[in-house]
């Protein structure tokens, strides 16, 4: 199978780099695990958040610097303060051209709410995701909060008792649609995606609207938790209509509804620009020539490989298995890249799980480029994109989503520009 | 089934089955009394107790570990031997009247959990002596709580339950799962996947079993001690106090953040493959999507 691009992770990283090259008429084959940390997508992509030494950031583009100077090694080092700055507003018109509606701007963080209710500076958030741009004052004087009975991972009180303290009052009501109780026959049934699947079919959102007319008094905002929607937003404009309200979703426990309906959307959006997308697939090894790749085999293929000119590598961290951690080493696993970490396994982690753990900055070694880099010797047609790069904390920072969309933006256009070589 | 290699004690030479899970042990050091609060697992003592264990149970490599820990056990000294892996693990009670010529002062020590029956009878039998009573101890023939009537009673009691959560709860709780009778379909509602903990069995220990924070629900019902360490259940179960009025929100939150740090002092040491890949999991959850903090207040 020949293609221009192989990409390998069918992540943000390597959904966004497939679009980017399938769109200057690259074709593009992602092959992928299944899900990826989109799949617990908080609703929110962050672009930096706070610096290595804790200090709080409200505007991205004038802590670069600092955090370059702070981290050598992260990936934004590598793409430097200009260009992060350039790829921030490409990315942006990106999302927008695509048709992904995301509120804020990398000029300025806005604030998230979490499922705890606390704020959290960040970049981007999924239109229907209540956001603040003051971290002090919330711009509700009244709120209701209505969640289906016995959903548990949504804990309204701990959203109310935060609000509170900004001066925002909020009223709880629990509600219930008979189609739950089908859901609730399974123990493990009142799981957000499952419950979206209910209060999206047209009965029940006709239900839901007559609940919240009847539930929501004073309130002009309504909060429900973000398990609705799983296909579209169309069913939240119709509520609104409906009811006269504004409806905002905040993020509940994994998983992710904003993160499931954005792989899809993706997804979609690629194979629409004649992308092949291979799903439940692991490339599993590599033929190597004079320090390039020649193709890559998979588990579903066999001996039938993939040969394309460039090939990226965005296949996550831990989680995803883009690094796979043994007692003693930390390996990438598909072309055995370089991967920076400190020996001593003692030193990968703190006691305390709220302070920032060396492991979670291991990651890949690559060129200026980010061109990966084998045995000390650059592999010239292999790119590494997204979490798997090393250098950087995406927990503590909130970087995770910058450097997948900045990366895989960055690298697209250098394949682009170098016209496939 | 409990494997052992039948030699004398030393390091990683038994693997017991308790609860749902297995245990490889033992290491043994002599702990400071300054120290003793401050337990510690060190990557040394986990490499030993695989590399031995492996000879065991050659599986062992292969096998996903999900914690480690280390206590303090109280054993009687004996001077020249520092490891005090020699030292008895027997029970001793020492009668200062006699010892020491103090009147009314007893002390009961060694031993372990397994034992502390056997301790008190000793100790009560003492005590009784002392006092010239001369009724016999009944612990020895008395049912515990939970063990007072025949399983398949309770099991026809509590039938409604969906299989595993009925099997799982009678294992913990003994005859006392028939508590679990009337639960609703929303009683049935999982908080903990890996151990199949309902949240109807998450109200019965809030209201009958004296639990005031998450350790003491996951030591009456195993939350937060499977696979997943806490993943998602702590954060449910600390909903579901906080909605029984055990604590406010912002206590709900302190516990949680506890909790978290409590199970992640046993997963870090071993942190590698799949554990540390769910530890990178858990991070994401709580700390990205949640944005909890240490001390959230």
């Amino acid at each position: 199978m020949k293609f221009d691009t192989v990409i390998i992770g069918g992540g943000l990283a390597g959904l966004i780099g497939g679009i980017r090259l399938s769109q200057e008429g690259q074709r593009c084959v992602i092959v992928s695990s299944g899900q990826s940390a989109l799949h617990f997508l908080s609703g929110s992509f962050d672009l930096l958040n706070t610096l290595p030494d804790g200090t709080a950031v409200t505007e991205p583009f004038s802590a670069l610097r600092k955090l370059i100077q702070m981290e050598p090694d992260h990936p934004y080092a590598k793409l430097g303060t200009t260009r992060c700055e350039e790829l921030a507003r490409q990315a942006e018109l990106f999302f927008k051209q695509i048709g992904i509606p995301l509120k804020g701007t990398s000029q300025k963080n806005h604030y998230r709410v979490t499922p705890m209710g606390a704020l959290k500076r960040t970049w981007l958030t999924v239109a229907d995701f209540i956001t603040s741009e003051d971290s002090k004052k919330l711009p509700w004087k009244e709120i209701t909060i209505l969640n289906p009975i016995g959903f548990l991972d949504f804990y309204p009180q701990f959203i109310a008792a935060e609000f509170k303290k900004l001066g925002t009052h909020c009223t709880i009501h629990s509600f219930n649609l008979p189609d739950l109780d089908i859901l609730r026959r399974n123990p493990t049934g009142m799981r957000a995606t499952h419950i979206a699947r209910i209060l999206d079919k047209q009965e029940n959102v006709k239900e839901l609207a007559r609940i919240i007319k009847e539930q929501s008094g004073r309130s002009d905002t309504v909060i429900l938790p973000a398990s609705i929607g799983l296909s579209s937003s169309d069913m939240l404009r119709y509520l609104e209509e409906e009811t006269g309200k504004s409806i905002c979703l905040v993020p509940t426990l994994p998983p992710s509804i904003a993160g499931i309906r954005m792989q899809q959307y993706l997804c979609n959006y690629f194979k629409q620009l004649g992308g092949v997308y291979m799903m439940g697939d692991n490339v599993t090894g590599a033929d190597m020539e004079e320090n390039r790749i020649r193709r890559v085999y998979s588990c579903n293929h066999g001996n039938i490989p993939f040969e394309a000119d460039n090939y990226i590598l965005a296949t996550g961290s831990y989680f995803s298995r883009g690094l796979v951690a043994g007692r003693e080493k930390i390996d990438e696993p598909v072309f055995n890249l370089d991967v920076s970490y400190l020996k001593d396994r003692n030193e990968w982690y703190t006691g305390n799980i709220f302070e920032p753990q060396a492991y979670q900055q291991f990651g890949v070694t690559t060129t200026l480029g980010f061109e990966a880099i084998r045995k000390g010797r650059t592999v010239e047609n292999l790119y590494v994109a997204g979490v798997i790069l090393e250098g950087f904390n995406p927990v503590k920072e909130g970087t995770g989503g910058g450097v997948s969309i900045l990366t895989a933006l960055h690298i697209a256009d250098k394949i682009v520009k170098e016209g496939g070589r | 089934m409990v494997l052992n290699r039948c030699r004398k004690p030393a390091d990683a030479d038994i693997l017991v089955p308790g609860d749902t899970i297995s245990l490889i042990g033992t290491t043994s050091s002599n702990i400071p009394y300054d120290q003793i609060d401050n337990m510690m697992v060190t990557p040394e003592e986990v490499d030993i107790l695989i590399k031995e264990g492996e000879k065991l149970a050659p599986q062992l490599a292969y096998t996903r570990i999900l914690r480690a820990y280390a206590g303090v056990r109280p054993l009687v000294a004996a001077d020249n031997d520092p490891t005090g892996r020699n030292v008895s693990r027997g029970i001793v009670l020492l009668d200062h009247a006699e010892r020491d010529g103090m009147e009314g002062y007893i002390t009961i020590t060694g031993g372990k959990l397994m034992t502390y029956r056997l301790m008190a009878e000793w100790a009560t039998d003492l005590i009784c002596k002392k006092l010239n009573i001369t009724a016999s101890c009944t612990t020895a023939e008395e049912k515990l709580p939970g063990s007072r009537e025949n399983i398949e009673e309770t099991t026809r009691k509590i039938i409604a339950l969906p299989e595993t959560q009925r099997r799982s709860a009678i294992y913990r709780h003994g005859n006392l799962a028939e508590k679990l009778a009337e639960n609703s379909l929303t009683d049935t509602s999982l908080v903990c996947e890996c151990e199949e903990v309902s949240a109807g069995e998450v109200k019965y220990a809030l209201e009958e079993l004296n639990v005031k924070k998450l350790v003491d629900l996951r030591r009456r019902t195993r939350v937060g001690m499977g696979t997943c360490q806490g993943e998602l259940c702590a954060c449910r179960a600390s909903g579901l106090m906080e909605e029984a009025g055990v604590y406010c929100t912002k206590q709900a939150k302190n516990d949680l953040s506890a909790f978290l740090n409590e199970r992640w002092k046993g997963i870090y040491p071993v942190a590698w493959g799949d554990t540390l890949r769910e530890c990178e999991y858990t991070s994401w959850v709580y700390e990205s999507v949640c944005g909890l903090e240490a001390n959230p207040e």
